[in-house]
């Protein structure tokens, strides 16, 4: 019995060490663990045929399926869950946390919004970086970033009281 | 206060910490396989069905083609409706005709009228496609030649100003266009095999295509309500009719009847001129009738003729003896005109004793009514040519295309995403 490739070897490597990374991105993506844990796996997944074409730099192309992939995720399950558009009260005598908080307030964000916001400010990314990675123009992602950012300000307010700096590393440099 | 870019950090700290999944990447592997075996079988079963409707198109849309020795000109044992998604003669000249049917041509936007035109050697069946033709009006006596109406479309009407004449063989068209800009539908005839006499305007002309433009004639061409062997009759007055007698230099021919010779119409007059046979036609009947031509100012007496033929419609002569008729063969014991359950045959009828002989098979009314004849060739046995072909209707074909296509689409979208998910 032969042992595995050299490509497999490498795509088990690029999994190990960058895997907990492309949870988090995943877990601000879709706001559950099971979600993010599958939407990572389904990623990796996709890149195991074609891991020998983009084994010298996989990183922003497994970052831009990642994103895409949540996306198009949302709109499969579209049909399937109801959006209301108020928020359903806490009715846990427990004060929420800001991480819930964050939470909630994200999950009123359409897909879109969202995943702008999360190339934005949690992976750093470049609007044209963050155009590129969803697939869509740079005047969209301004548009998605200031209409998610807008909807936060109003749904958690007192989280955004000063404008986010927006950073400027290319999609990829995420550690 | 922190920042956003804070808040998501401290929010990824509660992103999961699970273990890597064993057997990743043979798992993916796996998926990939199903994909592409999907994806396969999907384009292997769009294709397949692509070509069965291929298939099923080429098929219908064939003929066996005429395989007979046999190339004199013949009119065929049996005349079928026309599919409207036969294909046209295109450039091609068809050579000479034994007929022509009128069809309802299938087109993207809607169906139009058209004229078949079915070939006298091989019996094929094309519909005639004749530049600058607005209308086809008839089929000269020998088959050779079509005459129809030209001019030009305007605002979405037709503007008839002329005559043309199509060479079956040659291809070529001759033109002529009236000085006044009218034409007299119903005054078009053939005067023999080389000529057409019609009315455009106040003048009538009688143009032998091959020698130059029309020639005007003194004759005043009236409304043509038949024909003899090889040129119109045109009505004359109450009584008679007349016509230019093409082997006299278009010498008028009058005949004088002994009845309103408006209620006998069609009419037909045999190749030695000596026979005139009329369908007599009331609301409740249709009768065939004959009688020998008087000349020199006598009038011709008609006579029923004791045939069992229902609604006739007279064709031409095949010799003095014997009419051909389209005959309705009804399945009522009452026949009624244009019974839509009935079969028409073309039949000759034996004008001294009725006896009736069927000549060809032929199909519906719109076919059997609306047929023109190569007169030359009523007189000659028929024969056995291949029924035409029945392609299927165009947009169902592309619909059936596109459809297959877009279920094969679909079904390589949906396999694609469950092997993903």
């Amino acid at each position: 019995m032969s042992g595995p490739d050299r490509g497999q070897e490498g795509f088990e490597e690029f999994v190990a060490a960058r895997r907990p990374a492309l949870l988090r991105s995943a877990y601000l993506l879709t706001g559950s663990h099971h979600d993010a844990e599958d939407l990572v796996q389904t990623t990796l997944l996709r890149f195991v045929p074609k891991w020998s074409r983009i084994a010298a730099h996989p990183e922003p192309c497994v970052r831009r399926v990642l994103a895409r992939e949540s996306v198009t995720r949302w709109r499969g399950r579209r049909w399937r869950e109801r959006s209301v558009a108020d928020l359903p009260e806490i009715v846990s005598d427990e004060r929420p946390d800001d991480r819930g908080a964050l939470l909630a307030a994200l999950s009123t964000l359409s897909p879109r919004q969202r995943a702008v916001l999360v190339l934005r400010y949690f992976d750093d990314c470049t609007e044209a970086g963050t155009a590129e990675a969803l697939g869509i123009s740079l005047g969209a992602v301004k548009s998605h970033a200031r209409d998610g950012l807008a909807r936060l300000r109003v749904v958690a307010p007192g989280f955004l009281d000063e404008e986010p700096v927006p950073p400027a590393v290319p999609l990829g440099d995420t550690s | 206060m922190p920042t956003l870019q804070e808040r998501f950090a401290d929010l990824a700290v509660d992103a999961p910490v699970s273990p890597v999944a064993p057997g990743i990447w043979a798992e993916g592997r796996r998926r990939a396989r199903s994909r592409r075996i999907g994806t396969g079988v999907v384009g292997v079963v769009t294709l397949v069905a692509l070509f069965v409707v291929a298939g099923f198109a080429v098929h219908r849309a064939s003929s066996p083609g005429y395989a007979g020795s046999d190339s004199t000109p013949a009119l065929p044992s049996a005349i079928y409706h026309p599919s409207p998604w036969l294909s046209g003669w295109g450039d091609r000249p068809p050579g000479q005709l034994s007929m022509l049917i009128p069809g309802k041509r299938g087109g993207w936007p809607h169906y139009h009228w058209a004229m078949v035109g079915v070939s006298a050697t091989t019996g094929a069946y094309h519909y005639l496609e004749i530049p600058g033709c607005l209308d086809v009006d008839g089929l000269s006596p020998d088959g050779r030649h079509v005459s129809c109406f030209a001019g030009f479309e305007s605002g979405g009407h037709q503007v008839i100003n002329g005559v043309a004449i199509y060479d079956t063989v040659t291809g070529h068209v001759d033109r002529w266009a009236s000085p006044s800009g009218t034409l007299g539908l119903n005054t078009v005839t053939w005067n023999g095999d080389d000529a057409v006499a019609f009315r455009a305007g106040g003048t009538s002309y009688l143009w032998h295509f091959g020698q130059g433009d029309p020639r005007p004639i003194p004759t005043h061409l009236t409304l043509r309500v038949g024909a003899t062997a090889t040129a119109g009759l045109y009505l004359s007055g109450r009584d008679g009719f007349f016509y230019l007698d093409p082997a006299h230099h278009g010498q008028v021919q009058r005949v004088r009847l002994d009845r309103d010779a408006r209620t006998i119409t069609p009419a037909a007059i045999s190749p030695s001129g000596l026979r005139l046979a009329a369908v007599h036609r009331t609301a409740a009947s249709s009768t065939l009738m004959v009688g020998d031509v008087a000349r020199e100012g006598r009038r011709t007496r008609l006579a029923p003729v004791r045939a069992d033929v229902h609604w006739p419609q007279i064709v031409g002569w095949a010799d003095d003896q014997h009419v051909l008729v389209v005959n309705q063969v009804s399945q009522l014991d009452s026949p009624v005109p244009e019974d839509p359950r009935a079969r028409y045959d073309l039949d000759s009828v034996d004008v001294a004793s009725g006896e009736v002989v069927r000549v060809a098979r032929m199909s519906d009314a719109q076919t059997s009514w609306g047929a023109m004849f190569a007169t030359s060739l009523l007189g000659a046995p028929t024969r056995d040519f291949p029924a035409p072909p029945h392609p299927i209707n165009q947009r169902l074909e592309a619909g059936l295309v596109v459809g297959f296509l877009l279920l094969g689409g679909i079904a390589l979208v949906v396999w694609r995403r469950r092997v993903r998910a």
